[in-house]
């Protein structure tokens, strides 16, 4: 797996070391200690960005708002300390992380993201938003989200897309379906438990 | 000198001693606005009524007539006394005293020349005569020129006087329209009397006008005596409401349905900055724009409750808060409507708000991140050294940081956020819930739970919390080991309230941590197991419930949270919906098995 790239973007070197020393032994590993550094590490052969949030200069959500204007075909996850709120609905990150993180969920963001790019547009974009919802439920009450428009367009969108989604995959091939059931989505779990690692 | 005694003069004599008794009254309140007036309305009235009481008992034409001429004195004089009086009382000038009451009293002088000098041309009586056909000796007149003119001045000054009067009764609000009835009254008769007798109507033989007046004696006495008259008019209470708009801290605007400022305070014009003649009649958006916007977009309620905003303003170039309160007036039977808008300055309270929020959030971020550098190099430690136990430790305090971190943070989103409202939960979901979760961190413990099959309470939403912490606190403070910790929940209703009680064998709950649960309150330096009470305290409080600390037996604490039962126990367990609270957006995601895509998917798909 040495040709698959992780870039990890956090202003405390400590953490992005930390991140790097377990991330060394599976993949190839760039580190960039802020925004612009990040941007000079990024080119075409980084597979996956774990990109924090709060940086002084250029911020992560800086970041990500250039990549996705670049149009560069890589898969960011956020990692960060920063509590999610409603402003996230508007970033295009694939995942949203808490941290702490630990070995074990930084190895399954990083497959995370690894699978999300083996799909096509319409999966990418309900894997981030359903990220985003997950993370809004963990930090938001639910009278906060019931209340909240944006919220509510959210869930329809997701809502609409699982049933395209859910029409897809009834007509895919056989083989296919290997190739979708290793992503670790729960949605799909009950279609054949088979297929879990 | 010949005298009559009819019960007539009688009256006219007792009138004229209670109107003597009046003046004396009002004139010794002389410092309450309007007493003046009203002292000389009653010595005014005294002199007529007793003038009158001499004139209907002599029977001579000299002395008859001379007395007749003299009581026009206090006739000519009365109205002019009146509508000083309605002046004084309603606080409005009218347009008759633009100049003061002096040139009113023109008239009233000249009618005692033309009186005194009427032999000479007559312009007042035409003829007098005595008239003795009846019971009593009586005075015919017939009226000259002058008399009608002098008639037709006093019932304008009456008129006048009894418009300003009657205006008032219908714009006063409650408190005034009992005192406002009784002046009514008391300026009423005399006009009712007086076309009675002039219609003809009226069955005595004399001017009935001074014994109206006995009415009106009555009406100002009962407007005296029962209604405060002298203590409380509304001049002197518009002035109270002046000081005390002057002395509030609050800027207040009251404003007319267009928006013009009808009053302010001085407050409000150091907030706008602006000199107070400037601002009565001109627009709210010409003197305050900013403040004039942020009305513009508030919806108005009906039923007379304020509606809040904010809004900032630059101040001496320092930008400050305040909060703004809007309150509909309604006066008088709908007759005044408009806009009662306060300012409270909120800044200390908004920096207060703002520093702590920060302090809150800066804390957490950092403290995650540096969590996050230790839980990596101790996992580092754990691959080269598998064997060392430590590493966990290392683990276990780090979960113990970043979960004190995260009941801050629930903390923060139970109280400080705007909605938070208490909704229907059902009290046995959450419970099971948290008995569960308690139980899977501590696989040697039996919780064991006495529960109804469902018991609807209104709380908000993180009550999961308080009744998790109150259910961690009997196990985590439990001296025994973990098999033998009994620990139970029970929950039950009881009338109106629902009763989630956790009971232990443990060492009891120290008394500065019951000042914690009870009444909110710390008495010594806090260690952090007290964090989890105060969240307790805060939440069942916030939920409108209440907290109670009792003895097990034979060993232990009991701890009671009472919650407001929900209206309909059928629907607790439809609403209920205890949110989660997973450690990372990872986990959750993965916890999350439920989604409508599993029930479309096709059994047959698994076959590969």
């Amino acid at each position: 797996m040495g040709e698959t790239t992780i870039l990890i973007v956090d202003d405390e070197s400590a953490v992005t070391d930390v991140y790097a020393a377990h991330l060394e032994a599976e993949y190839d590993v760039r580190t960039a200690y802020g925004g612009s550094e990040a941007l000079e590490k990024l080119d075409g052969g980084v597979d996956a960005v774990l990109l924090d949030r709060r940086m002084p200069g250029m911020s992560g959500d800086d970041v990500l708002a250039h990549i996705r204007e670049e149009d560069y075909d890589v898969r960011v996850a956020m990692v960060t300390a920063v509590d999610p709120d409603f402003d996230i609905l508007d970033m295009g990150f694939d995942d949203y992380v808490v941290k702490p993180v630990s070995r074990d969920e930084l190895y399954e963001t990083v497959d995370r993201l690894l699978t999300y790019s083996d799909y096509d547009d319409t999966f990418q974009e309900y894997f981030s938003l359903v990220s985003k919802r997950a993370a809004l439920e963990t930090s938001k009450s639910q009278s906060a989200l019931e209340t909240n428009q944006e919220y509510q367009d959210l869930d329809d969108r997701i809502e609409a897309l699982e049933a395209d989604l859910d029409d897809a995959v009834m007509t895919l091939e056989d083989e296919e379906f290997g190739g979708l059931f290793r992503m670790p989505e729960p949605d799909f779990d009950s279609i054949d438990s088979a297929s879990q690692p | 000198m010949a005298w009559q005694l009819p019960p007539v003069a009688f009256l006219h004599a007792g009138i004229c001693v209670a109107m003597a008794k009046i003046g004396t009254t009002a004139y010794r309140n002389g410092d309450v606005t309007g007493s003046r007036p009203l002292a000389l309305l009653a010595f005014t009235l005294a002199t007529w009524t007793g003038g009158n009481a001499f004139v209907l008992a002599a029977t001579d034409f000299a002395v008859k007539t001379a007395l007749h001429d003299f009581i026009y004195l206090p006739i000519a004089v009365l109205p002019v006394v009146l509508l000083w009086f309605a002046e004084s009382y309603t606080g409005h000038d009218t347009p008759l005293t633009r100049y003061g009451i002096a040139p009113l009293l023109v008239v009233p002088a000249a009618t005692q020349v033309v009186i005194w000098t009427n032999p000479f041309h007559g312009l007042f009586y035409t003829a007098r005569a005595l008239d003795r056909s009846g019971s009593l000796v009586t005075l015919a007149s017939e009226w000259g020129p002058w008399f009608w003119f002098h008639s037709a001045y006093s019932y304008l000054l009456v008129f006048v006087a009894s418009y300003y009067l009657l205006r008032m009764l219908i714009v006063s609000d409650d408190l005034y329209s009992g005192q406002s009835t009784a002046l009514l009254i008391g300026v009423c008769t005399p006009w009712l009397s007086n076309a009675l007798y002039l219609g003809g109507l009226f069955p005595f033989p004399t001017d009935p006008t001074p014994i109206a007046f006995s009415i009106t004696v009555v009406a100002f006495v009962v407007a005296i005596y029962r209604h405060r008259l002298l203590q409380l008019v509304p001049v002197a209470r518009e002035l109270a409401r002046d000081e005390l708009m002057d002395s509030l801290g609050e800027g207040v605007f009251v404003l007319d349905e267009q928006d013009r400022i009808v009053d302010c305070n001085q407050r409000a014009l150091d907030l706008v900055a602006v000199e107070r003649g400037s601002v009565v009649g001109d627009t709210l958006a010409s003197i305050a724009p900013d403040i004039a916007t942020k009305l513009d977009g508030l919806e108005t309620t009906e039923g007379g409750e304020p509606v809040a905003t904010e809004v900032a303003l630059r101040q001496d170039g320092r930008l400050r808060h305040y909060d703004v309160r809007v309150t509909r007036l309604r006066r008088g039977r709908g007759v005044l409507t408009g806009r009662l808008v306060s300012l409270r300055d909120v800044t200390e309270r908004r920096q207060r708000e703002q520093r702590l929020d920060v302090l809150n959030r800066t804390l957490r971020h950092d403290l995650r991140n540096e969590a996050n550098v230790v839980l990596g190099y101790a996992e580092l430690g754990q691959r080269q050294h598998p064997e060392a136990e430590w590493i966990e430790a290392i683990r276990e305090h780090v979960a113990g940081m970043v979960d004190l971190s995260e009941k801050v943070r629930q903390i923060e989103q139970a109280l400080d956020e705007e909605q938070v409202d208490p909704v229907a939960v059902d009290a046995v979901a959450v419970v099971e819930e948290v008995v569960d979760a308690v139980e899977h961190d501590h696989p040697d413990l039996d919780i064991t739970t006495s529960l109804p099959a469902t018991a609807s309470v209104r709380a908000i939403e993180l009550i999961d919390a308080a009744v998790r912490n109150a259910v961690e606190n009997a196990v985590v403070h439990n001296d025994n080991p973990d098999p033998l910790k009994d620990v139970s929940v029970r929950v039950a209703r009881d009338g109106d309230t629902v009763s989630i009680s956790v009971h232990d064998n443990g060492p009891g709950i120290h008394t500065d941590e019951q000042a914690v649960l009870l009444r909110g309150r710390e008495t010594q330096l806090d260690h952090v197991s007290g964090l989890g009470l105060w969240m307790i305290n805060w939440i069942v409080t916030r939920s409108g419930g209440e907290i109670e600390i009792g003895e097990n037996d034979p060993r232990g604490t009991v701890v009671t949270i009472r919650l407001p039962a929900g209206h309909d126990p059928a629907s607790g367990q439809t609403e209920s919906r205890p949110t989660p609270h997973g450690d990372s957006v990872a986990s959750d995601v993965a916890a999350n098995d439920d989604r409508p895509l599993r029930s479309n998917a096709t059994p047959d798909g698994g076959s590969s």
